[in-house]
């Protein structure tokens, strides 16, 4: 068996949800917790696609955040090319995490300076700066809109975007899609997983986590299924074995 | 460094996106240098008793009042620049963006800091300048002596802009700290009145405050021709407050990210 690239085991978070002033009043500040993750392990090898399904509140969003290292879990192990979220930095350079939000731009500034910015927040600058800024213009189809501004753009360009700013990074080695075709035209959906099998997966051999409720993608896309549901991971494996026991 | 460019970078490209914005500034440093050239008229060539210690009976008020002005203005920019960053970047949605990068999170805290900064520096330089042409009497023998004094007490308010950013991170939208600090500096530092004015409990008071040492060391270079030697008691108050100051927020600013990345609520608002 490869070596796994990303490893979680046992991963366990759970979110409070914080207390306002009116439940101070009521006497009722402490909420139970809900269980985002419960006891949740996987591995992922470099060079493969993996598909991550389940029903809306099901803790898709929180294992991706968690593999990302934005959110730290409550208890189990993170383990990403050898190193821990803890790492911060060391870990965050191999990920390529492509927000959910689309509030997540600087709507004032244009595309180009808004992946000029974060490039350099992955510590580029210069000629390798503006290089991978032109790639990632690329990989999101971005050029006709490049020195456009964010506010201008339809929900769909700015996922784009989105996605673009996830490759920036030097060296990633993990890609984390959540719902990423969502918004997107049919010719652009399909671009985009063009691009993840052919050159993301194929060529660069990164492993990719993609969360999805689209049914022709869980169908046709994914050589792997995860299926999550309240938390707990209840099926791992080919598309077909996972339909059998978990139905989206 | 490259990273705390891009936020200079970003914030100069945002800030004149915003054109209105920006001439708003440009018409609040015209009215405050005019306000305070009215008032120094209002007084007249013969100084208040409180302010003869800054130059005797040539005291000037115009030149006392506009390194207030200016040195508050740059003082609140460290207190503030960190928190209004955050709570903008928290607002936006653009804070877990940054975070999710490999730039350290102190980078991302301080970076907002920048581009204001630098842009109250151009207003101090404006007011001092046009306080010149105006009659208004500086003296800079001593450049270095007045970068060592700006650099220590923007060192000190930023440390507590740092404490205040942190508690933003936390708390989302109340973060009392820097607004109580700015207040009390406003009323008690000596910006437009010479501390002697106030009643001596709260000139004691007013010692716990950067910017009252900041003050007095800035003054005593532009306006009594100070050197190191004479401002040497203000500057060590003011590394004092830098240092420790900026250890205890330095374990803040981690202890609070530590725990909204564990909460999971670096993007709320």
């Amino acid at each position: 068996m490869t070596a796994p690239l990303l490893e979680l085991r046992e991963v366990t978070k759970r979110f409070r949800r914080a207390g306002t002033l009116g439940d101070l009043l009521r006497g009722t500040l402490r909420h139970p917790e809900t269980v985002a993750l419960d006891g949740v392990s996987l591995r992922l090898e470099p060079g493969t696609l993996t598909g991550l399904i389940g029903k809306n509140g099901a803790g898709k969003s929180t294992l991706l955040r968690i593999a990302a290292g934005v959110v730290l879990a409550d208890t189990g192990t993170v383990t990403l090319a050898e190193r821990s979220p803890r790492d911060d930095g060391a870990f965050r350079r191999h990920v390529a995490y492509a927000l959910p939000e689309e509030r997540s731009h600087f709507y004032r500034l244009t595309v180009r300076e808004n992946l000029r910015f974060f490039a350099s927040l992955h510590g580029l600058s210069g000629r390798a700066r503006d290089d991978r800024v032109d790639a990632a213009l690329e990989i999101g189809d971005l050029h006709a809109v490049a020195t456009r501004t964010v506010r201008e753009l339809s929900t769909g360009v700015r996922q784009r975007l989105s996605i673009a700013r996830a490759m920036l990074g030097p060296e990633p080695r993990l890609l984390l899609l959540d719902e990423p075709t969502r918004s997107l035209d049919p010719h652009q959906a399909d671009r985009l997983r063009r691009f993840v099998v052919e050159e993301v997966v194929a060529r660069r051999g990164l492993a990719v986590l993609w969360a999805t409720h689209q049914r022709d993608e869980m169908a046709s896309l994914f050589p792997r299924l995860v299926a999550i549901d309240q938390g707990r991971l209840v099926a791992d494996g080919m598309p077909s074995t996972v339909a059998r026991v978990f139905d989206p | 460094m490259r990273a705390l460019l891009a936020f200079l970078r970003r914030d100069a490209l945002e800030a004149t996106a915003y054109k209105l914005g920006f001439l708003g500034q440009l018409a609040t440093l015209a009215s405050t240098f005019f306000t305070v050239t009215f008032l120094a008229r209002m007084l007249g060539d013969v100084p208040p008793p409180a302010l003869r210690a800054w130059g005797g009976p040539a005291a000037d008020y115009f030149g006392f009042a506009l390194i207030g002005v200016a040195a508050a203005d740059m003082l609140a920019v460290t207190l503030h620049g960190m928190v209004n960053g955050i709570r903008w970047a928290q607002a936006v949605g653009t804070l877990e963006a940054m975070l999710a990068t490999p730039a350290p999170a102190a980078v991302v805290l301080a970076g907002p800091l920048l581009y204001p900064l630098c842009w109250s520096l151009v207003r101090a330089v404006a007011y001092v300048a046009l306080g010149t042409a105006f009659g208004a009497r500086f003296t800079l023998d001593e450049p270095f002596v007045l970068g060592l004094v700006l650099g220590v007490s923007l060192c000190a308010n930023a440390a507590l802009g740092a404490l205040g950013a942190a508690t933003m991170l936390l708390a989302k939208s109340f973060e009392p700290l820097t607004a109580l600090v700015a207040g009390l500096s406003a009323l008690l530092g000596g910006v437009l009145y010479p501390r002697e004015a106030l009643p001596s409990w709260l000139i004691t008071a007013s010692e716990a405050l950067p910017l009252t040492h900041a003050l007095e060391a800035l003054r005593t270079v532009l306006l009594r021709r100070g050197g190191l030697s004479e401002i040497l008691p203000s500057l060590a108050v003011l590394s004092a407050f830098a240092v420790v100051l900026g250890a205890i927020a330095w374990w803040a600013v981690g202890r609070a990210i530590a725990r909204v990345r564990r909460d999971g609520t670096m993007g709320w608002y």
